[in-house]
Formats: C-alpha cells, sequence, structure tokens
C-alpha cells in the first residue's frame, strides 16, 4: 500500500506532467517549431528510454525515437485536441517499435541484445557480490530479449520507467485489471525465462 | 477457476503497492492458504531487486543536443525531398509531352536527331530508374550498410 505521502507525490507528478503536455499543446498550435523543440526538450529522453526497452538496442531506439518526433510534426493536426497527449504520442511511438522490431526480422534476432542495460553503481560498489550480480544481469537481458513485444513493453514502463497503474492503462488504454493481469503473466514469463538461464548456466559450470 | 487463480494476478497488484488496503489484507490471508501465491509473490520480489540495481546506459549530453537538434532539420528535408521529387515528377511528364508533341512529331526534325535524343532520354530513365531501386529498396535490405566503406 501507498503511503499516503507518496500518494501525494504521484498526484503531484500526475498533474505536472500533464500541466506540462497542456503548454506543448498550445505551444504546438501557436507556433509549430517552437512547440516541437518543446516537446523534443521534454520527450527525447523518456521516448529513447521507453524504445530502448521494447526494441534492445542503441541504434534501433535512436532511428525509433527520431522518426516519432518526425511523424508527430507531420500528423499533429489529425490529434484530437480533447484528448490526453501522452497516450497519442505513445502509440506512435510503440506502432513504430513494433514495426521495428518486425523489420529486423528473425535472420537478426541477436540483435534485441540488451547491453546497455547495465549495472548501477550501487549495484557496482560490492566487489563480492558483482560477478555474481553481473550473471543475474546477463540472465536478465537474456530472458528479456525472449519476451514478446507485449511483455517487454508494459515491463519496460513500468520496471524501467516507474509508471503507476493508472498511468500504464491511460498510455496503453486499457482498463487497469487489465494493466494487472499483463503484468502479472509478463513477470511470470520473464522468471521462467531467467531461471531457464540459470539452469542452463549451471549444466554448463557443472560440465566444467 | 480456484479461488487461488482469481488472486493470482493480484500478485503483480501486491509487488507494486497497488492494491488497495482491502485488497491487499485479502491477498494475504490467501497467501497464508495457497503456497503457489507466495512463490509468485517472492519471484517477482526477485526480480524487482534485481532491476531496482540496474538502468538503461545514458547517451552523454552533447549527442543528445546534436541529435535533439537533427530531427527537425531531417523533417524539413524530408518535406522538402516530397516537394522535389513532386515538382520532377510534374516537370518531367510535361517536358516529355512537349518534347512528343513538338519534336519528336515534327517532321521537319532529322530521322537521325530524333533517334539520338531518344535515346539519350531512354538511357537517362534506365539510370534513373535503377539508382531508385539501388537507394530504396538494395541498400535498406543491405546488413552491413552501416559498415564503413
Amino acid at each position: 500500500m501507498r503511503a499516503p505521502e507518496e500518494v501525494q507525490i504521484v498526484t503531484d507528478k500526475q498533474s505536472a506532467s500533464k500541466d506540462l503536455d497542456g503548454r506543448i499543446l498550445r505551444t504546438l498550435m501557436e507556433n509549430r517549431k517552437s512547440g516541437m523543440d518543446l516537446l523534443a526538450r521534454t520527450y527525447y529522453r523518456k521516448a529513447y528510454g521507453i524504445a530502448l526497452g521494447i526494441v534492445g538496442n542503441r541504434d534501433d531506439a535512436l532511428d525509433v525515437t527520431q522518426e516519432t518526433f518526425i511523424r508527430i510534426q507531420k500528423s499533429f493536426d489529425t490529434f484530437d485536441r480533447k484528448r490526453e497527449f501522452f497516450p497519442w504520442f505513445y502509440t506512435i511511438l510503440s506502432n513504430l517499435c513494433r514495426t521495428s522490431l518486425s523489420r529486423r526480422g528473425k535472420a537478426a534476432s541477436r540483435e534485441v541484445d540488451f547491453e546497455t542495460l547495465q549495472l548501477s553503481a550501487k549495484a557496482t560498489n560490492n566487489p563480492e557480490t558483482e560477478m555474481l550480480m553481473k550473471e543475474r544481469l546477463q540472465h536478465l537481458r537474456e530472458a528479456l530479449s525472449a519476451l514478446s513485444f507485449e511483455d517487454r513493453e508494459i515491463i519496460t514502463l513500468k520496471t524501467f520507467h516507474e509508471f503507476s497503474y493508472d498511468q500504464i492503462a491511460k498510455t496503453l488504454k486499457i482498463p487497469r485489471g487489465t494493466v494487472m493481469s499483463r503484468l502479472y503473466y509478463a513477470r511470470k514469463r520473464l522468471a521462467e525465462h531467467m531461471n531457464a538461464s540459470d539452469s542452463s548456466n549451471s549444466k554448463h559450470t557443472g560440465a566444467i | 477457476m480456484s479461488s487461488a487463480d482469481k488472486f493470482r494476478e493480484m500478485a503483480a497488484g501486491y509487488v507494486d503497492n497497488e492494491l488497495t488496503p482491502e485488497e491487499r489484507e485479502e491477498f494475504e490471508t490467501m497467501m497464508e492458504e495457497h503456497p503457489e501465491l507466495r512463490a509468485d509473490v517472492t519471484a517477482f520480489e526477485k526480480i524487482n531487486n534485481l532491476t531496482s540495481q540496474v538502468r538503461f546506459e545514458e547517451l552523454p549530453d552533447p549527442l543528445w543536443e546534436a541529435y535533439g537538434a537533427s530531427w527537425y532539420r531531417k523533417a524539413e528535408s524530408a518535406l522538402g525531398w516530397i516537394l522535389l521529387s513532386l515538382g520532377a515528377v510534374i516537370t518531367i511528364l510535361f517536358g516529355g509531352f512537349a518534347m512528343w508533341s513538338d519534336f519528336f512529331r515534327d517532321p521537319s526534325v532529322p530521322l537521325l536527331g530524333r533517334v539520338g535524343a531518344g535515346a539519350a532520354m531512354g538511357g537517362s530513365v534506365i539510370i534513373l530508374v535503377s539508382k531508385l531501386r539501388e537507394t530504396f529498396f538494395m541498400r535498406k535490405r543491405d546488413r552491413y550498410r552501416k559498415v564503413m566503406k
């Protein structure tokens, strides 16, 4: 259960983000170039971070991010101003991630390697556990690579970008209960893939 | 569906602190009766513990600044290319029509001149189509296009 202060912080963040989206929309309507500059400053890193979590490598994430902003620039006139901005923005980003992954095809599937996922400073402080953490990180990378688009998408939003369930529900346009259910199954499959990597590694170590 | 199955999906909400106090209490009671729920929660907490210690590598700031500015140029350049291509198509069609009616069908122009001009135009079209095919189809399928030559 969230503490009242935590709930307050989340609510404040959501309302600040809504205000910012409103400002971006107003600027976009008044002056497209200034609006796009503000949009890029606000969302470039976030969009890149989400794309990176889904497509799994830096080059594709950069391409997808850039293409997202170009699409927004081209199709802003078709955006329904009564709706919230971020879900529309995310739909474009997500569709481009999906296209990027499907273009890559089976032959190049190894490119989804999550090499950009690194241990934080907190995890490398202790030399005794660092090796173990590196091994577990590699299992996590392999497990993430093995997940479907939908699983990786919801895990990225929740785990690496700390979206609340309500934010995920709005962004993906699904009910809150579905968010919980999708996260449950995505994590279950992630845990299974990690266990598979663990046991495969133990077998190799045992053979040596 | 067993009662434990109904509660399974709540395991995600439990580890993410997204359940209401009543749901949380209900789930904890269920966990005492169903060890598989406890196993799910433990597995999810283990994953959360690991993911809290990893992060995606950040791009350096100067790269962001250059990259952030480049998308607008790219968008402008895309619009420029669309206009240029459209203009080129209209000009070529109009020029082709004018050439056909005023040059190729003009009996005062010697046959050799018309054949020469026709061959030169045909050759240009073949080269243009070949270059366009290379640009739009073959290079996209080239897996090594990013390798510096």
